[in-house]
Order: C-alpha cells, then sequence, then structure tokens
C-alpha cells in the first residue's frame, strides 16, 4: 500500500512543482547574494548569527534554511500533509480504496508515511540546493560566524568551522528544523482527516505555524505565559548550533513538545479518520 | 469465489442513519439472495446512495446492522474484498492514466495482478488507446466507463452500481447491459439504482422501492408490477385526461407522470375510455395494457403519501 502510495505521489505534479519552488528559492537566493554584494554580512536568526556570503559556499545554506523556516517550509509540510488524505476525498478516488475493503488506519498510515517522506524531502532540499548553488558561487570554505550581537559587524568572529564540520552541523540542524516542522504536519494530516478540501488543511497548517509566531514573547510580551506553549516558537534554535562550543539548551524541551503535539494531532487524525462517515 | 448457496448475499436489518437533524434512512430491512439482480428505485433523498455507502463500509449506520456474505459490515470489513462498486460516479488520480488508476486501484488490495481481471474489464470500457491518456482528459463518459471497469475488477461476487446510466449516452447504457449481463453470467450479484424505471425493469431481476429512508415494497418485478388490470397512456393534455379518466366507471385510480396516465381499476373497457377521451378532445399518443415498474412505482409512492403524486 506504502509503495502504491508513493507511485501516486510521486508522479503527481504538485510535488514537483512544491518541491521545485524550494529548491529555485535556495537559487534565487544565492543569485541574489552574487548580486547584492556577497561582501556584506548578513544577519541570521534571532542569536544572531552573522556570517558574510562571500567567505564559502557553506554560509547558503544556513542564510537558506533561516529564510524559508518560518513560512516556505512550513507551507511545504502542511501542502504535503493537509493534500493527503482531503486531496484524495476531493478526487472521489478514497472511496474506491475504502470501500474495497482496505484498513482505513493501514490507509492512514502509508498517507502520512508517504507524507512525512515528501516533507522531509522537501526539509531537506533546502539546505542541499543551497549547499550546492552556494558552493558553485562562493567556493567550498570554511564558515566562519560571527558575532551579529555586537556593535559592529568587524568583531572577530565567534567560530569557524571546517567544512566537513559545518557540513554535520548543518545536518543537525536540519534535523532539529524538521523535527520543529512535525507539529504542523500533524495538525495539517489531521484536517486533512476533517475536510474534504486540502487548501482547508493546508491553510490550517501554515495558520498553526503563524499563530505560533505571534504568540511569542518577543513580539507580545502579554502572552509570554502561551509562549512556550506554542508549537514552532523555538523551531530557530538550530541556530546555535553554529556556536562554539555549540549550545543546545532547550532543544531537548522543544522535541518533547513536539513530540506531544504529534502524538495528540495523530492520534486525533486516526480516531477522526476511522470514524468518518466518506460522503465524497 | 461464488456467493454461498442458500445463505443471503446481503442482509439488512433495522437499518438507520441520521446526518445531524436529517433522518436519511428509517429502519430498512433488506435481503438480497445470490444471483439475483436488485434495482433500488425512490425519489432523491430517498435513501438508496447512503443504503450503498453503509454497506460499502464508507458511512457508519446510526442503528441497525448489514451483513454482507454473512459479515456484520464495518470499515475495512473482509468481505469488501468481493464487492466491486460505481457509487456517486468515478474517482480516479487525475494525472494519472485510466490504465495506471486500474492497476494503482487493484494494486492497493494486496492481491495479484492475475486475479485483477483487467483484461475483461479493459474490453468492456472500452476505451482503447484511451484508456493511456491522463484521466483529467476523460469525455464524462469516459470517466463512467473507467469506473465501471473499476468496479468489475477482481470479478466481485457482488456489483453495487449507483446511478449508472444517469446522464449518460444510449450507447454508455449498452455498456452498463454488458456489465451486469456478464457479472450475472459469472453468478454474481448486482445491486444498482436508478431513476429510470425502465432501466431497472429491463436489467433487474428484483426492485425495491424506498422513500423517505423506508422500505415502501420489495420483491420480483413481476410481482411488483402485478396482474392489475390497467391501461397505460401518453396523452397531449395530461389535465384534461386525468379527469376524463377519474369520472370513467370501473377506474378506481389514476396516477400521473409527465404526459404518461396509467389508470387502474376493474372492468376497464379500451374502446370506452379512447371515446371519452375524443369526446374531451384529448389527443391519445401512446396505449399499453398492463402496467409497467413505472407505474407500480408512481402507485407504491401514492399509497406511501409521496407529495405530488396524483391521487384520486
Amino acid at each position: 500500500m506504502i509503495r502504491a502510495e508513493l507511485r501516486k505521489q510521486v508522479r503527481r505534479p504538485r510535488t514537483w512543482v512544491t518541491l521545485a519552488a524550494l529548491a529555485g528559492f535556495a537559487f534565487t537566493l544565492t543569485l541574489a547574494l552574487v548580486v547584492s554584494g556577497p561582501e556584506r554580512p548578513e544577519p541570521v536568526g534571532d542569536v544572531p548569527l552573522l556570517i558574510v556570503p562571500a567567505t564559502s559556499g557553506l554560509t547558503v545554506p544556513v542564510i537558506a534554511l533561516s529564510s524559508t523556516m518560518k513560512f516556505f517550509l512550513p507551507l511545504a509540510v502542511a501542502i504535503f500533509a493537509g493534500d493527503a488524505v482531503a486531496g484524495e476525498a476531493r478526487w472521489g478516488s478514497l472511496r474506491y480504496s475504502l470501500a474495497r475493503g482496505l484498513s482505513r488506519t493501514r490507509v492512514l498510515a502509508a498517507k502520512a508515511l508517504v507524507a512525512g517522506l515528501l516533507a522531509a524531502i522537501a526539509v531537506g532540499l533546502v539546505p542541499l540546493a543551497g549547499l550546492a548553488a552556494g558552493v558553485a558561487a562562493f567556493g567550498w570554505h570554511s564558515l566562519a560566524v560571527g558575532d551579529g550581537g555586537a556593535a559592529t559587524a568587524l568583531n572577530p568572529s565567534l567560530a569557524t568551522f571546517a567544512p566537513a564540520a559545518a557540513v554535520g552541523r548543518l545536518g543537525l540542524a536540519t534535523a532539529y528544523l524538521a523535527a520543529g516542522m512535525t507539529s504542523i504536519f500533524a495538525f495539517a494530516l489531521f484536517l486533512s482527516t476533517v475536510t474534504t478540501r486540502p487548501l482547508v488543511a493546508v491553510a490550517g497548517g501554515v495558520g498553526l505555524a503563524i499563530v505560533s509566531r505571534v504568540l511569542n514573547a518577543d513580539y507580545l510580551p502579554g502572552v509570554a505565559v502561551l509562549s512556550p506553549l506554542a508549537p514552532i516558537n523555538d523551531v530557530d534554535l538550530w541556530q546555535r548550533l553554529f556556536l562554539q562550543p555549540a549550545r543546545t539548551d532547550g532543544m531537548v524541551a522543544f522535541g518533547e513538545l513536539q513530540a506531544v503535539y504529534v502524538a495528540v494531532f495523530l492520534g486525533l487524525a486516526w480516531w477522526s479518520f476511522r470514524r468518518k462517515d466518506v460522503l465524497t | 469465489m461464488a456467493a454461498d448457496p442458500g445463505r443471503p448475499v446481503l442482509r439488512v436489518r433495522g437499518l438507520s442513519k441520521r446526518f445531524g437533524r436529517a433522518l436519511a434512512l428509517d429502519g430498512l430491512d433488506l435481503v438480497v439472495q445470490p444471483g439475483e439482480v436488485v434495482g433500488l428505485a425512490g425519489p432523491n433523498g430517498a435513501g438508496k446512495s447512503v443504503t450503498f455507502r453503509i454497506l460499502l463500509g464508507l458511512v457508519r449506520p446510526t442503528a441497525g446492522v448489514v451483513e454482507l456474505f454473512g459479515e456484520p459490515i464495518k470499515p475495512g470489513a473482509r468481505a469488501l474484498a468481493r464487492v466491486g462498486a460505481l457509487v456517486d460516479g468515478p474517482g480516479f488520480v487525475p494525472h494519472l492514466s485510466g490504465l495506471d488508476n486500474l492497476r494503482l486501484a487493484w494494486r492497493l488490495t494486496g492481491r495479484p495482478e492475475a486475479e485483477a481481471g483487467l483484461g475483461p474489464a479493459l474490453e468492456l470500457a472500452g476505451l482503447g488507446e484511451a484508456i493511456r491518456r491522463p484521466y483529467r482528459t476523460y469525455s464524462h463518459g469516459m470517466r463512467y466507463r473507467l469506473g465501471l471497469a473499476q468496479a468489475l475488477l477482481g470479478r466481485p461476487d457482488l456489483l453495487v452500481l449507483d446511478e449508472p446510466a444517469t446522464g449518460l449516452d444510449p450507447g454508455h447504457l449498452r455498456v452498463v447491459r454488458a456489465a451486469v449481463a456478464s457479472a450475472v453470467e459469472r453468478g454474481a450479484t448486482v445491486l444498482l439504482s436508478s431513476h429510470v424505471l425502465p432501466e431497472i425493469e429491463s436489467l433487474c431481476t428484483h426492485a425495491a422501492v424506498l422513500q423517505q429512508g423506508r422500505l415502501v415494497a420489495a420483491g420480483r418485478i413481476a410481482d411488483l408490477v402485478g396482474p392489475a388490470a390497467a391501461v397505460h397512456l401518453e396523452v397531449d393534455d395530461p389535465d384534461a385526461a386525468t379527469a376524463v379518466l377519474s369520472g370513467l366507471p370501473g377506474v378506481c385510480r389514476v396516477a400521473r407522470a409527465g404526459d404518461a396516465l396509467g389508470a387502474v381499476g376493474e372492468g376497464l373497457r379500451p374502446a370506452a375510455l379512447f371515446a371519452a377521451l375524443d369526446e374531451a378532445g384529448v389527443g391519445v399518443l401512446a396505449f399499453r395494457r398492463g402496467r409497467t415498474l413505472e407505474q407500480a412505482y408512481l402507485d407504491l409512492l401514492e399509497t406511501a403519501g409521496e407529495p405530488g403524486s396524483g391521487r384520486r
């Protein structure tokens, strides 16, 4: 069943358009950095890190991840998850799968696994495309990270990573970011089992990301009590992996928060899908 | 695997379904025996489609039991693997070809491709080379034929067809007839619904009439039509004809459907009937003695209180 689902989704134009858009973003970003003056330091994230694109191609995937984590990646993840069940319901093919006596749990699991795989590919594609384009544009050199919180950009570097070490940290950062998207994925998948309109489920996933960002004590001090519960507020902690020594405080707690949201939303998706009256 | 002799293919007991405050099915009982071709008739909202959806495990009943091949039906029931269905129109993945869609649908069942019977299904659908085109490029009729081919995959023991020919050209009806005939030939049971009663009359051995979620009548079509003395007319002025027929001696009931009228009674004399209509200036376009299923259906709905049916 998983292979059949994978075949269906892989041959779908939406899949390729979404992935191409993400890869295209990384290439466009690289082009923009080349054109707009790669010697200028780029602040990255809330830490903030300061990196100079021209110093190494490894700077581009870091900038790309930072630029996409708040909207484009949640959108891509929500597209794959939100369309998983609702898309088939809209086509009408879902009822024929279920009418052949397939287990609803297995159908949902297959859809969730394939959508999860595509979402993971989407998250991984951004740094990979950024790395490819960055190395082509700026070369394969050590990654120097400066202190963006200091008064000037001329402060000495916080750290310098050899290319292999930088790639390792980039891998960890990507994995952390992917984990940070799981709550959005699970929420969009849950909505996908409730509605027959994929757009509603996708919008719901993106909406959760937006609401999460709004419930941020940095922007709205009055909601500080809710801030720790916001599903993706701490998704940018990966940037601390590029400090020397790397800081991981808060990352485990964020992972636990994701696990809770994933358990709740996937549980709701399973409960909803098993009980759902399939009317389309 | 053929249906077990002696055990009903389908047994529905006290089936009810409520959507919010709307009662879609109200204590439906129905039994379908192996080899029968049963037509479900009834006006819109009578509960035909929801009955199909429940027996396919797509909708959960509020009350009652559905058994297919002796197994209570719930989502994922094993008995559903023996059912082929076309319900609420076809549903396929738009970017895949018709052939890929059929193969994909079959692969999902996890059964060997040799059991699919893809060749006969494709032959029946008659899509030719178009079977390799993306589904989204198909016309309405082609989509239905592909849906029919999907329903026939695996040579199901029960074929469920919901309004299989509604809104389609006569050529498609021929394909539906062929599908039903091939299913019956290999001993399968067929359950279909239609608004077109002549279609049910020509395809089915049995019929069940639903109204407002309840079973009004069920049985062999010959029994439902009955031996009642009746005439069936098509006239150019149905209002005047209804008045004339209602006033004739021996006529106990007149029912109307568009320009068609049916009169039931004792000792009906066609000559007297023609004379009376002629005198009233009503032209007779068609005349037939005896009842059709359509007439029996209208009578049944009348008896059950269907609004809009003329009743004397």
